[in-house]
Formats: structure tokens, C-alpha cells, sequence
């Protein structure tokens, strides 16, 4: 079990509220609403569980893991070739600048809750040399080592975010009602729980490994003739 | 716009991040035995490309060099001389391209893979592209019949001026009652570094999902193939590919829209990624054969030379 002080670290970071800028990317679900293809409770789910199970396992999962784990090592380098990877990996250019500008927006934001932590510095600092790109994966692998919050409860509660977060902008562009919104994600609590306890068994090997059609809606979204959101 | 390259001295490899486990299992497996081994290397001689060294052993040749148009680039086919890829096989390809050489490589046919649940079959390449140099390697589809498993790992390393034009098609092998075969997987990683840094580390998985518990209830929905059988991807590197150009390019295909689906996106570097996912091969090649005669068009100003295969 956490102590409370960490469990209030955790309910902090991951609530929906928490200025990561989550709510301007679908990361692909607005090309699919406008395509028709995802219109109501059910084709969300479908989406949404599409994307826990690639995107989110085979890239922000392995990632958050990772630098967790080097974190946690003292192995900083490290940590900044996973953030090298996290852009070389990401194709859809919409996706990338979205995770940089999320990455960039909760560097800033850690470094202002905790000044004494260095890395914050040193992240931003080579993102502005051009030598690292930003991604929210490797800041909170980053935040969770260093509070010594355990990996799988906080990898667990990255991954309830980024759900939260898409399954919150389907309500609102479908749209759908609130409580539908929260039913859905309750059905989608032992799979992300799944995601995450698989997501510590994968290996490198697997890393980045990319569903073709969402890759392809992310795509897709640049082209689109009228977009809500940044992806 | 492409975003900069990023220049950076600071770049590391983490243990067990880099070089990854296929690339070093297959690099270990290319010092022992292979089921086929090529190793090409292409220098420019006046106006033409000649190919210096040839080397190949076991099922895997390439044709002489021929001259299929008056631009000097030399094109090569390359020969599988076994009837596919089953369990275990290894294959290791090796292209030098010295500066200012030009290569068109094309398979003479299709690659197939079978039944491989013993161990994948394994295809490594390694590329180098020296300054002014270009590749166009214009695939044939690898078809993967029931039970197969088959893993690619391409290497890139190239000079910023240098062009690549990559193409891949992974399509399923057919039941003589005319149904798709299920492959069991098939993944194909691409891993560009320009001046040594890594700038592309494209990895696709094609297959149903390895995992029970994380298995979509809707298998063939959202997400994986769409419907569509037949997955293509063609990779663009080159100083002239500009967001103009990846407007105009898009603009061209639009008339494919109905039969197949599109995507197209801009790199890190100047260049592009189109995938496509299509009911059939020439439906792949027909968006390749327009994207490829707008890019040697905006590159070498002369439309590339028709491409004869038996």
C-alpha cells in the first residue's frame, strides 16, 4: 500500500486537472469520429482499448518502465536516449509535437514544484540544445523514481490518465453524457490493469511496435478539413 | 516544415536499448551460418555506377548491374534462389553505396515465408549511404502463409545529403479457396541514423495480438488493419522533401482514395513515411509508382526507368 503522502503525490499528478495539456490531443480518435467510425459508447471503447493495447503498451508503458528503472540506477543518460527513441519512433508529426509540447509543458511545471530536483533542469535544458525532445512518459518515469513511488502502481496510474483523457475529449466530441463516460472507463479498469502488469514483462525488443490503422489516423488527422483538437 | 536534424554529441546507448536483441541475435547468426548472405558494394565510374563488390553465398545472388535509362544509376535485381523463408532461416543483406553512387535494387519476386513457429525467419539489412549518394529499392511483397513468423531489421546510415527511398509490402499467402492464410506475425523495424544520430526508428507489428488478456474484442476493428489485407510503406529521405512537396504528393493521391487507405507524414528530416493499407499488391504499388515518380522527379528531374521482371 502507499502512504498517503505518495497516494496524494499520485491522485495530484494524475488528476484530470493537472496542466499536462492532455485535453487538445485524440491522438487520432478526431479522424476516426469524423470518418464515422467511432460515434457512440461502444466504437469509443473500441478505440480506446485499440490504443491501451498498442500505443500505450508497446511505447508510453516500455518508456515510463525504463526510464523508471534507470532512473532509479542512476543511469540519467539513459534516460535521455529513451527520450531520443520516444521521437525517433513517433511517425505522425501531430503526435510527435503533441508529446513534445505535453513533455515540455510538465517539464516546466516539475521543475517548479520541485526546485530541488536537478534533472528538471538539465531535462530542459538539453531540450532547448536541441539534444532531447520531451515526452510526458519520460517525466513521469523521471517524478515516480525519484519520490520512490513503486513502478506498477504508478505506471497503473499513468495509464488511467491517458485513458481518462481520451475517453473525457470522446464525451465531449462525440459527444456523450457524463455518466456513460464513467461507466466506460470502470469497464476499462482490469484491462488497464492488465496493460500495465504486461507492460512490465515486455522487453526492448517490443518497444515502439505500431498498430497500422492508428498510426494511419494519426496521420490522417493533419488533413483533416476542420479539427478540434492539436492531433 | 521538417523539423532540424538534431546535432548532438551527447547521444548513449543503453545496454539492452542498443543494438537490440534481433539485430544482435541476427548479426551473431550472420558470423556463423546463414541460409543467404549479400553483401553489394556501388561506386560512381564517370557518369555510371558500377557495382565494385559482389559478394553472396547461399540462396541469395543479385543480377549484374543494368542500365535501364541514361542517368548512370545502376540497377540491380536481387535473386532468392529457395522457394521461401521457413523456421530459423536467416538472411543478411549488406549495401555500400560510395559517394555519388546511384542503385536501384528490386527483388526479382516475392519473398515467401512459411510455417515458422520453431523460430521466425530472420531478413537483417545493413545500408550505408555515402554523401550524394541514392537507394531506391522498390519491393516485392513478402507473403507470410499460415503459421508464419517473420522478422525484418533494416539499418540505415546515411549522410545527410544522401536519398533513400524504401519500400516494404507484407501481405498474407492465400488458401486455395481463395481465403486469407493467418500469419502469425510479422514485424519489420526500420532504424535510420544520419551522421550517427538515430532519426527514425520506424517498428511495425502486423498479426493478431500476442496477448490474450489485451486481445481487442474486436479483433479485426479500430486500430489493426481496417479490413484491409495488404499492408505497404515507402520511407523518403532526401534534402528536396518539403512540406510543398508532401502537399503535392498528397494532392496525387487523392484519386486512390476509394480503394485504399492513406497515410502520409512528414519526418524529423526532410522526408516523408506513406503508409498504406489496401485489399491487394498493385493496389499498393499503384500509390507507390505515383509517389515514386514525384520524388525522381523533384530529386533527379528524369522519371525513373520502368522496371522488367519475368
Amino acid at each position: 500500500m502507499l502512504h498517503e503522502p505518495r497516494l496524494l503525490l499520485l491522485l495530484q499528478w494524475f488528476d484530470a486537472s493537472f496542466p499536462t495539456g492532455a485535453y487538445t490531443q485524440s491522438f487520432g480518435l478526431e479522424t476516426y469520429i469524423q470518418e464515422g467510425v467511432v460515434r457512440d459508447g461502444g466504437t469509443l471503447a473500441e478505440f480506446v482499448c485499440a490504443y491501451l493495447s498498442g500505443p500505450l503498451l508497446y511505447t508510453d508503458a516500455i518508456a515510463l518502465r525504463s526510464v523508471y528503472e534507470w532512473t532509479s540506477a542512476g543511469e540519467t543518460e539513459h534516460v535521455f536516449a529513451v527520450d531520443n527513441l520516444l521521437a525517433a519512433q513517433c511517425l505522425p508529426s501531430e503526435v510527435r509535437e503533441g508529446a513534445r509540447r505535453m513533455g515540455e509543458r510538465l517539464l516546466r511545471l516539475m521543475g517548479d514544484l520541485f526546485p530541488e530536483q536537478v534533472v528538471w533542469v538539465e531535462y530542459r535544458t538539453r531540450i532547448r540544445e536541441h539534444a532531447a525532445y520531451g515526452h510526458p512518459a519520460v517525466v513521469y518515469g523521471l517524478a515516480l523514481a525519484q519520490v520512490g513511488i513503486p513502478l506498477r502502481q504508478g505506471l497503473t496510474a499513468y495509464l488511467f490518465a491517458c485513458v481518462n483523457a481520451l475517453v473525457q475529449n470522446g464525451v465531449r466530441a462525440i459527444p456523450l453524457g457524463q455518466t456513460e463516460g464513467q461507466r466506460l472507463l470502470m469497464r476499462l479498469h482490469s484491462r488497464i490493469m492488465a496493460c500495465a502488469e504486461r507492460a512490465l514483462a515486455l522487453d526492448w525488443d517490443d518497444f515502439g511496435a505500431v498498430s497500422p490503422g492508428m498510426e494511419l489516423a494519426q496521420m490522417r488527422h493533419e488533413r483533416l478539413d476542420v479539427r478540434i483538437f492539436m492531433s | 516544415m521538417g523539423e532540424t536534424t538534431r546535432v548532438s554529441d551527447r547521444a548513449v546507448t543503453p545496454p539492452g536499448v542498443w543494438p537490440d536483441a534481433w539485430a544482435a541475435a541476427a548479426a551473431h547468426a550472420a558470423d556463423r551460418s546463414c541460409a543467404g548472405r549479400l553483401a553489394l558494394t556501388f561506386v560512381r565510374s564517370g557518369r555510371r555506377t558500377v557495382a565494385a563488390k559482389v559478394y553472396s553465398e547461399g540462396v541469395l545472388k543479385a543480377s549484374p548491374p543494368l542500365y535501364l535509362a541514361d542517368d548512370g544509376a545502376a540497377t540491380c535485381y536481387l535473386i532468392h534462389l529457395g522457394g521461401g523463408g521457413v523456421a530459423g532461416d536467416m538472411y543478411h543483406t549488406r549495401l555500400e553505396l560510395q559517394a555519388g553512387a546511384r542503385a536501384v535494387l528490386t527483388p526479382q519476386s516475392a519473398t515467401k515465408v512459411f510455417r515458422s513457429q520453431r523460430a521466425p525467419v530472420v531478413q537483417t539489412t545493413h545500408v550505408h549511404l555515402a554523401a550524394e549518394s541514392s537507394l531506391d529499392l522498390w519491393a516485392e511483397p513478402v507473403i507470410a502463409y499460415e503459421g508464419a513468423r517473420y522478422r525484418q531489421v533494416t539499418e540505415v546510415d546515411m549522410d545527410p545529403r544522401a536519398t533513400l527511398l524504401w519500400t516494404d509490402i507484407f501481405t498474407p499467402g492465400w488458401a486455395p479457396d481463395g481465403r486469407p492464410y493467418a500469419y502469425d506475425e510479422i514485424r519489420a523495424k526500420l532504424v535510420v541514423r544520419m551522421a550517427g544520430e538515430l532519426v527514425l526508428y520506424d517498428h511495425v507489428r502486423l498479426g493478431p495480438p500476442p496477448e490474450p488478456a489485451l486481445a481487442s474484442p474486436w479483433p479485426h476493428g479500430i486500430g489493426q488493419l481496417e479490413g484491409y489485407s495488404h499492408y505497404g510503406s515507402m520511407l523518403v529521405i532526401d534534402p528536396y522533401m518539403d512540406e510543398t512537396f508532401r502537399d503535392r504528393l498528397w494532392e496525387a493521391l487523392a484519386p486512390y482514395a476509394a480503394h485504399v487507405r492513406v497515410g502520409l507524414a512528414a519526418l524529423r528530416v526532410p522526408g516523408f513515411a506513406l503508409r498504406v493499407l489496401a485489399p491487394s499488391t498493385p493496389a499498393i504499388a499503384a500509390v507507390f509508382q505515383v509517389a515514386r515518380a514525384l520524388v525522381y522527379e523533384a530529386v533527379f528531374g528524369s522519371p525513373p526507368a520502368p522496371l522488367r521482371k519475368l
